[in-house]
């Protein structure tokens, strides 16, 4: 039985809520992928952009389901066309590769503010989880994202108890919060986004 | 306050577990200002790790599915498509050749080749009567090709005749001097005209496209040859239809 089941968009979007998502964006990779990246080079983007600005634009979606953002009056596909051409906007802007023309949006896509407000700087946050180093990178997800309790977490790291597990993810979170703070620009960002 | 003590609190602040005004109460010593600005960077290290965990989780995806479709996407290649290919260029340099060739001969031909391919000598009749009345020295030269001799002769003359006036033109022609024998076919035409004659009309027209041709007006060699083509009975028109002016016609267009 095939792992990955045609899931309605109810059902994506339930899914996309909790931790366990792995199934959900292989769902809309497989429904969306190419209509969303087609859109991205017919705008002069290459493979390579409508790559990333997907991947991106899918991080975007299943933070804006999680607050609550996805106000479920448009469909899934056309609100995440609707990020992804935002993004690519607001990636063309940065390059200064083109004169910015400001895009009417039609009735049939989900008006989407400014992206700048909203696009979360995926190579800034991987930058400094990756500084952190793995095993607080590890210990820090398991707590903070697949909400593991220190039994558990026990059960994954060699220590020699939940104190001294408690002290290191402690030490951890101290290290990952000056990595933060010595960033101006994506404090502010992740403080937009809270 | 020790690290741990701090990190635990604003962990059971960040559940809901604990109020904000708890919080504060027990996070002293830290003013409220510290509380609030501790606050705050935890929620922040919290998103950016659940972030973190989402963005990592969507690479792994993104990375998994590109190399699907790279593999599906991947053509067959026949075992003999590098031959396939040699003939192809081989067959594309022909054609381009066969082209060229084709275009060479029959759209960029010059003037000068087309002149060659269309001219046909001028055989002077005998004109017993007319010879005694005309200079004799003209004609002499002039059937005997000394056509630089012709030339001179008529540049004597003070007078000359539709005759004297097309052995000039022809004389001119034959020596490379197409403008001269352009002017001396047009005054044989416009006094035919005058005097409602045709005295060597036809041999004019003839050869004063041929002489627009020499002299690398090809619509008008082009304009003159047609009306001799269009009209049977015309002394040349034999001549003229048996023309390639299918060459002309495509040259002049460019």
């Amino acid at each position: 039985m095939e792992a990955v089941l045609q899931l309605e968009e109810a059902q994506i979007i339930h899914k996309l809520e909790g931790t366990d998502i792995d199934e959900a964006v292989k769902q809309l990779y497989k429904l969306y992928f190419f209509d969303v990246t087609a859109q991205i080079t017919y705008r002069g983007g290459t493979k390579e952009d409508a790559a990333d600005i997907f991947q991106e634009s899918v991080v975007v979606l299943i933070d804006k389901i999680r607050n609550l953002e996805f106000r479920r009056e448009s469909s899934l596909k056309t609100f995440l066309r609707g990020i992804a051409k935002n993004l690519w906007t607001a990636e063309q802007r940065g390059r200064e590769r083109r004169k910015l023309r400001e895009e009417i949006y039609t009735s049939t896509e989900e008006w989407i503010e400014d992206p700048e407000t909203w696009r979360i700087p995926v190579n800034e946050i991987m930058e400094v989880i990756e500084t952190v180093g793995d095993t607080c990178k590890n210990i820090l997800i398991g707590y903070y994202y697949e909400n593991k309790n220190m039994k558990t977490l026990l059960q994954e790291f060699d220590f020699k108890n939940e104190q001294v597990l408690r002290n290191r993810k402690a030490i951890c979170m101290k290290r990952l919060k000056e990595m933060i703070q010595s960033n101006k620009e994506l404090m502010q960002s992740l403080l937009k986004s809270l | 306050m020790n690290n741990n003590t701090l990190d635990s609190l604003l962990d059971l602040w960040a559940k809901g577990k604990l109020t904000t005004e708890q919080l504060e109460e027990q996070a002293a010593p830290l003013t409220k200002e510290e509380v609030t600005q501790q606050a705050q960077l935890h929620l922040a290290s919290i998103t950016a790790l659940k972030q973190a965990a989402t963005i990592r989780k969507v690479m792994h995806i993104q990375k998994e599915f590109l190399a699907e479709q790279e593999v599906e996407s991947k053509p067959v290649v026949p075992i003999k498509s590098n031959n396939n290919k040699w003939l192809l260029r081989i067959a594309a340099s022909l054609l381009l050749l066969g082209t060229l060739y084709v275009l060479q001969n029959n759209i960029f031909v010059s003037s000068k080749t087309l002149y060659n391919d269309f001219f046909e000598s001028y055989y002077l009749p005998n004109e017993r009567n007319q010879e005694a009345a005309d200079n004799r020295s003209i004609v002499e030269l002039f059937r005997n090709e000394e056509y630089q001799s012709v030339i001179t002769a008529y540049n004597r003359l003070k007078t000359s005749s539709n005759r004297e006036k097309f052995l000039a033109g022809y004389a001119h022609l034959n020596t490379g001097n197409s403008e001269t024998a352009i002017v001396l076919f047009n005054e044989i035409i416009k006094s035919n005209n005058l005097d409602n004659n045709n005295f060597y009309q036809d041999e004019a027209e003839y050869y004063l496209g041929l002489a627009y041709l020499q002299n690398g007006n090809k619509k008008e060699a082009l304009q003159q040859l047609n009306s001799i083509q269009q009209n049977k009975d015309h002394s040349f028109y034999n001549t003229v239809d048996k023309l390639p002016l299918y060459k002309l016609r495509w040259s002049s267009a460019f």
